[in-house]
């Protein structure tokens, strides 16, 4: 195959070819085309597509100017195409069977067919080719390859077949082809299969993973991006990120059973673990009970599922008859029945924090084995001791919580004055070529306070520094 | 600000958040660790008649190493050191520790410690969950460790609880008192694997029974508090099928007994524990696996790996809850309760979820 710009004809053409004139008579083997040359008188037409002959008028003689009389070593190939395409221009001996023909505007195409032959216009605004390309050409016998109205992919084809030419913007879109089917062939089968499954099950992931609202697939701008996704017809107009969720759901909780299922199998004892927490979200000011559960086997081990964090919101009659406690077991028994757990067969241990209701649950209504959450229970043996629990007046120890109130100061100070900040990084980067910040701990982690004494300390003579600076 | 003080109260509080830190741990087995964090910690840092020892971030920082550790005496510490010193002990006393308290420990003690004439008798020689108001279930998960099988770590916890002199019952001395009280928590977690054990070797001895096919299954005895379990044995011996081509035990004796077979296990378990068979013992972090290699003791095997499978802390919940504000952020504040629960539930567990569509649930087109 071979790209027709007029450089890669040239150099396709070999340096030694025969320069064929318009005349069969008048061929010149050495290369010059005579101006003298006349057609013959009855030009018999060559017609790729519907295989016909097409008559030429006899009188008319082919003229050929002077100019093009040229040293076949000078000339390119892209050049003899290009004469050619002139005289056949000035001659204007067109095949008889094109009714009302007028030669193609050039100038407004940029096409690689103009270099190659003629391309004619018939009354019926129909496209004619005459190739005009070596073993083609032939004044008396012209190949003829009709087109259409709208596109001259008749033309191309013969070009490519005959002559093995192709446009560089063909070979192009050729390359970007055989790209992207070398991506398709490694993609994930899964996605050749049924692209469009693949696209719906990985947006439903994503949207899940990262909280993406579920209006967003209903937007204009994603029906946009939907009807682009290669997925085959139409696109994705439409995406029921819902039903997928759901889906998706559905699916994990069935490797989750399947799970349980399988310890169970191992088991002829109660084998789980359960966590269970009730949490209020700021934001809606709803409650919402938590539960996960872990387990062993003989050879998987420290298996954690985290199976519901559900909208807790029981009855008004229900929370008048009868205890927190009682409806929360009631609740949990509930979840994990649905992944096939039976709180009085399976349940041994359980850990949570020792709010009253919970702990009832756990311990007295389930009858769990029932462990203080050693995490909960340090957070709480440490804000009583240092006296910084949220409530002034349950602060016992006044002294430490001073102690922490000040801290907080210095930290704020640092952090708001940018020429005390200035002046700590400095040296601190000079000290131990790195900047560690100084940190406020969160409130509800008190532990973590650790964490800002140890940078206050790291950064003990670097803040007196910087203070000393500052006055 | 005092740098002194600053020094002594990270010193104060880093212990205890390292071993927070640890229990925090959700992928790995961590259990031994955190009870021996908290031994120390009960032992050294919050015990005020010990040193406490000095921890100087910078010298970390800067990878200086401290060739000569500082400690200080109690009494050398800033009041207000000493004074959170006592009150973390206190209060770490009343969630936790207090288990080792052999009076504080208990529900009514005076029922259960007497006295004849002021001499020590005991009321009770076995207590019963409900006479304690602990559970024990770390130290009982620290008891399936080789190491810590004998209870010398129950002992010296126990041993280091001061108990006040009002609180020591008529006849009783505070060593008495702290011996019994080792004595029971032993019994209690004992008989608490011990009882799983033996309706695990029940459902074995009872499997086996059918199978041959002899005895009838009503002549089986049934170890004592493990009634609710043994009603359920039938269902479950459906699903242990294979258990009866193991040699129970390894040994290939049988047993009239569950208890008898569970006993034999102990041996064998007291036999590895044996400071002479120290290579048998695992990492501490591979305790589950080595148990679930334990065929010879197929009963405590399973006692073990269920009541292993506890982690100290509940983190793992409280830190996937952190999501919750992002599925419910205000702008989603009005999201269907179903939907929270499924987004929430997606999120948390998205490890679980396949990557192959193939391998999703398909609902029917039409559902909306």
């Amino acid at each position: 195959m071979r790209n027709l710009g007029l450089n890669s004809v040239a150099t396709e053409v070999s340096a030694g070819m025969h320069i064929m004139a318009w005349s069969e008579d008048h061929v010149v083997e050495s290369g010059s085309i005579t101006a003298e040359g006349e057609v013959a008188s009855s030009v018999p037409v060559e017609i790729d597509d519907e295989e016909a002959q097409l008559e030429v008028d006899e009188e008319v003689q082919l003229e050929v100017d002077e100019e093009t009389q040229l040293e076949v070593d000078d000339v390119e190939r892209g050049d003899i195409e290009a004469i050619r395409i002139k005289n056949f221009i000035n001659a204007g001996i067109f095949p008889a069977i094109i009714k009302g023909v007028a030669i193609k505007d050039l100038k407004k195409t940029t096409s690689f067919l103009n270099q190659c032959g003629v391309r004619l216009i018939d009354k019926d605004m129909v496209e004619w080719f005459i190739c005009l390309i070596d073993p083609c050409f032939n004044v008396k016998k012209p190949v003829v390859i009709k087109c259409t109205k709208t596109g001259a992919s008749n033309a191309c084809t013969h070009l490519n077949k005959k002559h093995c030419i192709t446009s560089s913007k063909t070979m192009a879109t050729n390359k970007k082809l055989t790209h992207i089917k070398k991506q398709l062939d490694l993609s994930d089968p899964a996605f050749k299969k049924d692209p469009k499954r693949w696209f719906e099950m990985q947006l439903g992931v994503w949207s899940a993973e990262h909280s993406i609202s579920y209006n967003a697939f209903t937007t204009c701008r994603w029906q946009l991006i939907g009807r682009q996704l290669p997925v085959g017809e139409g696109g994705m107009k439409s995406i029921n990120i819902r039903k997928l969720h759901v889906e998706l759901y559905t699916t994990c909780k069935k490797i989750i059973i399947m799970s349980l299922a399988e310890a169970r199998s191992f088991f002829t004892i109660k084998y789980l673990s359960l966590y269970l927490d009730l949490i209020k979200n700021k934001m809606s000011n709803q409650k919402y009970l938590a539960l996960r559960v872990c387990f062993n086997t003989s050879t998987r081990f420290n298996i954690g599922y985290n199976l519901t964090v559900r909208r807790f919101a029981p009855t008004t009659d229900e929370r008048q008859a009868e205890q927190l406690s009682t409806i929360l077991h009631e609740w949990s028994s509930g979840v994990l029945e649905e992944f096939g757990i039976k709180v009085m067969l399976d349940v041994l241990t359980s850990t949570s924090d020792s709010g009253s209701d919970v702990k009832r649950t756990l311990d007295i209504l389930i009858d769990a084995w029932w462990e203080w959450c050693i995490s909960y229970l340090i957070h709480l043996a440490l804000t009583k001791t240092f006296g910084t629990s949220i409530d002034l007046n349950n602060s016992k120890n006044v002294d430490a919580r001073y102690f922490f109130q000040r801290i907080k100061n210095v930290i704020e100070a640092v952090n708001k004055s940018e020429y005390l900040q200035g002046a700590f990084e400095e040296a601190m980067l000079e000290l131990l070529e790195t900047y560690l910040k100084l940190l406020n701990s969160p409130q509800h982690q008190w532990s973590s306070t650790a964490l800002v004494l140890e940078r206050i300390l790291i950064a003990w003579e670097l803040l007196l520094q910087a203070y000393r600076k500052l006055n | 600000m005092d740098r002194t003080l600053c020094i002594e109260f990270y010193s104060l509080i880093e212990p205890v958040r390292a071993v927070q830190i640890k229990a925090q741990a959700m992928q790995t087995f961590v259990i031994i660790d955190v009870y021996v964090m908290l031994y120390s910690l009960y032992t050294i840092v919050l015990d005020v008649s010990k040193p406490l020892e000095l921890i100087i971030p910078i010298r970390r920082q800067l990878d200086s190493e401290d060739p000569y550790p500082m400690s200080r005496s109690h009494d050398v510490l800033q009041p207000a050191t000493r004074e959170a010193r006592k009150f973390l002990s206190k209060t770490m006393s009343e969630r936790y520790f207090k288990r080792y308290h052999p009076i504080l420990a208990l529900h009514q003690p005076k029922k259960i410690y007497g006295n004849n004439l002021g001499r020590p008798m005991l009321q009770k020689n076995v207590l019963e969950e409900t006479n304690f108001k602990f559970s024990y279930l770390i130290d009982a998960q620290s008891m399936l460790y080789l190491p810590m099988m004998s209870g010398k770590i129950l002992a010296k916890l126990i041993n280091a609880t001061n108990i006040d002199r009002l609180d020591i019952l008529v006849g009783w001395t505070q060593e008495s008192l702290q011996k019994q009280h080792f004595v029971f928590v032993n019994q209690f977690i004992w008989n608490k694997i011990r009882c799983l054990a033996e309706t695990v070797a029940a459902s074995i001895m009872l499997k086996k029974q059918q199978m041959a096919g002899s005895t009838p299954v009503g002549r089986l005895e049934r170890p004592a508090k493990c009634v609710k379990t043994l009603e359920l044995l039938s269902a479950a011996l459906d699903i242990v099928a294979d258990d009866d081509k193991k040699d129970v035990n390894g040994s290939g004796k049988c047993f009239e007994t569950a208890a008898q077979m569970v006993n034999a296990e102990v041996q064998i378990l007291k036999g590895i524990g044996d400071e002479t068979n120290i290579k048998l013992w695992p990492e501490s972090a591979e305790l589950c696996k080595w148990w679930a290699r334990q065929t010879s003791m197929p009963c405590l095997m399973q006692a073990a790996l269920a009541i292993l499978a506890n982690k100290p802390s509940s983190g793992g919940l409280e830190c996937d809850l952190g999501s919750l504000s992002d599925v419910l952020p205000p702008k989603r504040s009005s999201l269907r309760a179903g939907l929270v629960e499924i987004n929430m539930f997606l999120k948390i567990n998205k490890h679980l979820i396949p990557t192959n569509p193939t391998e999703v649930v398909l609902f029917d087109k039409k559902m909306n």
